[in-house]
């Protein structure tokens, strides 16, 4: 019942064509140890990947940042809510877990962030 | 001081007058619409319309503002904020329960159910008590995040404490 409305919305766009790759992202309302680096950091959506149990969301970063002394230009993503994915973007705002390795695993995991598309 | 069935006295207040005219309308069209169809669907909606005849309103009325009373007690029940108790933790993600409980034990269970991430151990939890004039939107479904640990299956329940300015 909760996820109706995504659903539906995850249909049209499918059936649309739409495409994430290649649209601006903006992060906010950042949580988790790194918040404040990740605070309206803004970039583009380079890859995604659906193939697992969860999707995985690449974006790279207009301006790199700084994790433990290594500079990081890109990001990977994974949505923290069922139906709440990338192809809901374009109507909902989502939660995504943000990390520095494309497993997103305990080890990579920096926080988390509301995204949206920028405008 | 007026007792409930002072207020549908016929004449002093005629917008109860008139909805208690509606009522028994009501009730004897579906009354005669069931009895000449033979149709019970048309009997319940006749005894919806029962409830509000001058016979009936006052009771009706009595049932009526108790039910609201705990409905809207219970939708003021507070929300839930899992943390590591450690160091100062902000987030715009709450948990809820249908009771007035924290949805889930502090730990492992809740750690498990909203796919925790590694620097949140819910070791605690603490009662956010929402203002009425603040926005909470959802609730969406925890995915499961196998990166974390099999015991992150997530499917716990989720509403963000909308911020002013988004």
């Amino acid at each position: 019942m909760f996820g109706l409305i995504p659903r539906v919305i995850s249909f049209v766009a499918a059936k649309s064509g739409s495409n994430l790759i290649g649209r601006r992202v903006r992060f906010y309302s950042p949580e988790g140890p790194e918040a404040e680096l990740l605070e309206n950091l803004q970039g583009t959506v380079v890859g995604r990947d659906n193939s697992a149990a969860v999707e995985v969301i690449r974006v790279q970063l207009d301006r790199p940042i700084t994790i433990a002394g290594e500079s990081v230009s890109s990001v990977y993503l994974t949505p923290r809510h069922v139906h709440y994915d990338s192809t809901v973007i374009a109507v909902f705002p989502i939660s995504v877990f943000v990390a520095i390795d494309e497993q997103v695993d305990t080890r990579s995991v920096i926080g988390q962030v509301m995204m949206k598309l920028a405008k | 001081m007026r007792n409930a069935g002072e207020l549908f006295e016929p004449g002093l207040f005629p917008a109860i007058d008139s909805s208690l005219d509606a009522g028994e309308f009501a009730a004897q069209y579906w009354a005669d619409r069931a009895a000449s169809e033979d149709s019970s669907f048309y009997g319940f909606l006749g005894g919806v319309a029962t409830l509000w005849t001058r016979d009936t309103a006052a009771r009706t009325s009595l049932t009526l503002i108790p039910l609201g009373g705990g409905a809207g007690a219970h939708a003021a029940r507070p929300f839930w904020q899992y943390t590591s108790g450690t160091a100062e933790y902000t987030s715009t993600w709450l948990a809820r329960g249908f009771g007035w409980r924290a949805p889930y034990p502090t730990g492992s269970v809740a750690a498990s159910k909203l796919a925790l991430p590694p620097y949140n151990s819910a070791a605690a939890v603490t009662a956010v008590r929402v203002p009425w004039y603040r926005f909470v939107w959802g609730p969406r479904i925890v995915a499961p995040q196998p990166g974390f640990g099999a015991h992150a299956v997530g499917g716990g329940l989720e509403y963000r404490l909308v911020p002013f300015g988004y």
